[in-house]
């Protein structure tokens, strides 16, 4: 791994956004849970209960994670993402082409383009995904795959 | 009378089966169960299909699917979304149209064509044993003396039981508390094991409790006696709490605008299905259920009524504004 | 004696090539199913019910009790080899499964498994024979008080899980309780937390979540960390892999006890495989050797939670045989089965028809005998999926990823929601928070939190039910003790490592 050299500021930041996103996420719940759903009702906790006491912890350690912005050890970088664009752009085609040809195609265009392996390699790899797919879960098990723009041409 | 009124509306079917004969589903017909693998519904619909495929009535492809999630809500959705298809068709129970109801979902029974009903059910209040309270009175004498201190389980809070057990409530000059439970069988150990003075429960799922004498009945909400072992177990409505009564249903419907020749198909296809042994045998008989056919026309008709009662009384619990 | 008795009468009845071949095929099926993530045991047997309807009903049952002991032993394989639990129980199975696998030891791993799913199985199977009426009427005397006492003692173990950082944890742990309260709770029968969405009336779906928060995760931090071609973990082979005389002796005694914890777990209405395998994890990481290395990587943490949801998953069974209580989730799977010998469960079943009973419990024996044999014959080609390099492992386990949050329900949305939590959990674990203590007390906050409204409905309002019970005030206290020694041990080594600076 080649981060050693690598700048360590930003990491607190990171650190900071999560810890700030748990805190956000812990008031939604608190704010719904104490004004809405009710804390205590008919003699008993009531459904807003479990959100305004968990709600209030998350909250409050997520402040206090604030507070004290420690070192991490890792760190996100722009590689780490490549996944959720290419599965963002394979789920997006789903509906056009179907969800098997989706995946294939996924799999095919990540070992091509991503890991940059030969050809030979990224087709049989793809086909085999398929075809296991199909096997397995449309010819054996019946699931119902969501209805695509191609079934519908063809 | 009534007799009359179905009849008659079942060779109105028949003729319009007779009339368009010509159509019959082509390809592959989706079933839809809007519940998970495995669940009442499902194991129907499986069965339903087992029966028009060994029998030849259907000879399409009837493929089940299923398309769990918001208390039937999804499934609703996805038979709503295929406006006018004959192929696709789904099962509808009371408490799918119930939570439609009280969840107000976008889609409801309106928006749905009704194609017929093969099963009723009705609900039972049951006791431990009769040592613990003899009868209904005795429970209620109980209640009197302290409210809330009588506890009567059931399934979720919103469902039929807590319907029933509201209905009940309102007519009787004390508070009983309801306490919802997860499912039929926590309902059950929670009675067992003594943590809930009654508990409600669909026949078939108490009847071999109160034959082993584990449990005792005290009341049915029914119309009417029910068949052994509760033939000795009076109504609500014996006892003088009129109306206190639910009728569950198990039917099927089609999407908005199916034609009438389909809805006319897959009547027909449900009232053979239901004529056959599979069915009574393997479906009625072994679960201890109350098989009924009513046709299309009826069920639109019985539904609608029991959506309004739905309505009026979840509106009275409060679920409902 | 008469169990004896009666118990080779079930025997006969089962045991014929037939039925022994249809307990294998059954097996291997069963394992294929429970590999896949996304499609679990009451899938399986639904899907394959269709098939049966044609068979005698001896071979029928048979073969779907040995499904459901295949996907018992194959839920543990995905755990192992892709992080991804195929089903709840194995969560635990992954927590020291897959740091096994990543060092080159998934063989150990995978036969570590199996050994200890047979042996709690069996061990739950024999209680279920010998004393399963004795066992049922226990369970019934867990309430709702008992049993969120029970529940809130799992949740207060969780502690050991929560890593250096004490705050991180617990915010993991509280995330996890708030994402399970979305949607229709059974004890208020109102939408919480749903934003509208007709998809989370239910709650959020636990295997989407499951896949995205261990799976889809992992592959994100897979881009920048991992082995360059060549310089992995060298694979342990395959004979290297088969447990010697030794290691049997080091499994054997902690997979009896966790079987056992597993199936007095299982009985309990509505408790679960899940806390069965996680309890039994528990008090095999207080008690046993290696304890405190569980967690990363050892074969006593993948036994013992192995062994305790295949106890949990036999002891399911007791209430729905002798007392006609269809349990939640596990035991109402087989019901399908039973259904199609013509009979309603009910508390006469073993008088009025011990023919079917015993029947029913030899052809799980059969069942778990045979899903051994089938896993065994399995395990080599599954240890291929080792060898593959990462570079095509990544599309390929993201192309899981997809097809197994779909199958659930066949919903599009929980594609999404694991693409979701996937990323979440990516950021989370970046920033040094947990993820299995997130994902524990998901799923174990929807009981407690009804548990403990009931119990107030039932009390009319009165705390005092809590303590109401011998069972209860001892669970009770139990927690109390936990906590105390908790903070206790924690202030006392803070201490000690300022002393040690100083």
């Amino acid at each position: 791994m080649s981060t050693s050299d690598e700048p360590r500021a930003p990491r607190p930041l990171f650190a900071s956004a999560v810890a700030l996103a748990c805190l956000c996420f812990g008031a939604l719940f608190f704010g719904f849970g104490v004004f809405k759903y009710g804390f205590w009702m008919d003699r008993g906790p009531g459904a807003g209960f479990f959100p305004a006491v968990f709600g209030s912890g998350t909250m409050l350690l997520a402040a206090f994670e604030l507070m004290r912005p420690g070192q991490i050890k890792g760190r996100v970088q722009l590689r780490n993402h490549a996944p959720i664009i290419a599965m963002l752009a394979a789920i997006l085609c789903i509906p056009l082409i179907g969800m098997i040809p989706a995946m294939a195609l996924f799999v095919l265009g990540w070992l091509k383009l991503v890991e940059g392996a030969p050809w030979l390699r990224s087709l049989l790899v793809a086909a085999v995904t398929a075809v296991l797919t199909t096997l397995i879960f449309n010819m054996w098990l019946r699931v119902q795959f969501p209805p695509s723009l191609l079934d519908k041409l063809l | 009378m009534k007799h009359f009124k179905t009849l008659f509306a079942a060779s109105v079917a028949l003729m319009m089966g007779t009339q368009a004969q010509a159509w019959e589903p082509e390809g592959t017909v989706e079933f839809v169960v809007p519940y998970s693998a495995g669940g009442g519904s499902d194991v129907n619909a499986r069965l339903l299909v087992e029966a028009w495929r060994k029998h030849d009535i259907v000879d399409a492809n009837v493929v089940v699917l299923n398309k769990s999630g918001g208390s039937g809500a999804v499934g609703n959705t996805y038979t709503f979304s295929k406006d006018g298809d004959p192929n696709t068709i789904q099962t509808y129970v009371s408490g799918q149209m119930m939570s439609s109801i009280s969840n107000n979902a976008a889609v409801k029974l309106e928006h749905l064509t009704p194609l017929g009903t093969l099963t009723l059910d009705t609900l039972l209040l049951v006791t431990r044993s009769a040592d613990d309270y003899a009868d209904f009175a005795a429970l209620v004498e109980a209640a009197a003396k302290e409210p809330n201190s009588v506890t009567i389980g059931g399934v979720s809070r919103g469902s039929e039981d807590h319907l029933v057990f509201t209905m009940l409530n309102d007519s009787v000059d004390a508070e009983l508390q309801y306490v919802p439970f997860d499912g039929g069988g926590d309902v059950l150990s929670a009675l067992l094991g003594g943590h809930v003075d009654a508990a409600i429960f669909n026949p078939s799922e108490i009847g071999q409790q109160v034959e082993a004498g584990r449990a005792h009945p005290l009341g049915a909400f029914s119309e009417e006696r029910l068949a052994a072992p509760f033939e000795a177990t009076e109504t609500f409505g014996e006892m003088g709490y009129a109306d206190v009564a639910i009728s569950l249903f198990r039917g099927y419907v089609g999407p908005p605008n199916m034609p009438a020749e389909a809805v006319a198909y897959w009547e027909n296809a449900l009232k053979e299905a239901y004529e056959t042994e599979t069915w009574q045998q393997e479906y009625i008989a072994d679960k201890g259920l109350i098989g009924r056919f009513i046709g299309a026309a009826d069920s639109a008709e019985f539904y609608a009524r029991e959506a309004e009662k739905y309505q009026r009384l979840l509106e009275a619990v409060g679920f409902v504004n | 004696m008469d169990t004896l008795i009666a118990l080779q009468n079930g025997f006969a009845t089962s045991l014929s090539l037939g039925n022994l071949s249809a307990a294998l095929i059954g097996a291997a099926l069963g394992i294929i199913v429970g590999a896949i993530p996304g499609l679990g045991s009451v899938t399986g047997i639904a899907l394959l019910l269709p098939l049966t309807f044609g068979m005698d009903p001896t071979t029928a049952v048979i073969l779907l009790a040995a499904l459901y002991y295949g996907c018992m032993f194959g839920g543990a394989y995905s755990a192992i080899l892709l992080n991804i639990p195929g089903d709840a129980p194995a969560v635990m199975t992954a927590l020291d499964g897959y740091p096994m696998a990543k060092r080159g030891e998934g063989g150990q791993a995978l036969f570590a498994a199996n050994l200890a799913s047979f042996i709690g199985g069996t061990v739950g199977i024999i209680a279920l024979s010998f004393m399963g009426p004795l066992l049922a009427e226990i369970g019934l005397m867990f309430g709702p008080p008992e049993t969120a006492a029970l529940i809130l003692l799992a949740l207060c173990s969780i502690g050991w899980m929560l890593g250096d950082n004490v705050a991180k944890g617990l915010i993991a742990t509280m995330l996890g309780i708030l994402l399970a309260v979305v949607g229709i709770g059974s004890t208020f029968g109102h939408a919480r937390f749903t934003g509208g969405s007709m998809h989370l009336l239910n709650g959020v779906s636990f295997i989407p979540l499951v896949i995205g928060m261990f799976g889809f995760s992992q592959l994100l931090e897979m881009m920048t960390d991992r082995p360059q071609p060549g310089e992995g973990p060298k694979q342990i082979p395959l004979r290297e892999s088969i447990p010697g005389r030794k290691q049997v002796a080091r499994l054997v005694p902690l997979s009896l006890r966790s079987g056992l914890i597993g199936t007095f777990v299982g009985i309990l209405p509505g408790a679960g495989a899940t806390t069965g395998a996680f309890l039994s994890y528990v008090f095999q990481r207080k008690i046993g050797r290696n304890g405190d290395q569980m967690g990363a990587g050892v074969v006593e943490g993948v036994a013992a939670s192995e062994a305790g949801n295949n106890g949990a998953a036999a002891g399911s069974f007791a209430p729905l045989l002798s007392l006609g209580i269809p349990g939640s989730g596990t035991s109402a799977v087989l019901l399908g089965g039973l259904m199609m010998w013509g009979l309603q469960p009910g508390p006469l079943l073993f008088t009025t028809r011990p023919d079917f009973v015993w029947g029913l419990i030899s052809s799980m024996y059969i069942g778990t005998v045979m899903a051994v044999i089938a896993a065994m014959l399995i395990i080599p080609f599954l240890m291929q999926i080792l060898r593959i390099p990462i570079s095509v492992l990544i599309p390929v386990i993201a192309t899981v990823c997809v097809f197994g949050a779909y199958s659930v329900n066949g919903s599009m949305f929980d594609v999404w929601l694991m693409l979701t939590v996937g990323i979440a959990a990516y950021y989370l674990k970046v920033a040094e928070y947990p993820i299995a203590p997130l994902v524990l007390a998901f799923v174990l906050t929807p009981r407690l939190e009804s548990s403990i409204r009931r119990s107030f409905d039932i009390s009319n309002g009165d705390p005092w039910i809590f303590l109401s019970s011998p069972i209860s005030v001892t669970l009770i206290s139990v927690i109390c003790a936990l906590v105390v020694m908790g903070v206790a041990g924690a202030v006392v080594s803070r201490v000690r490592v300022r002393t040690a600076r100083t």
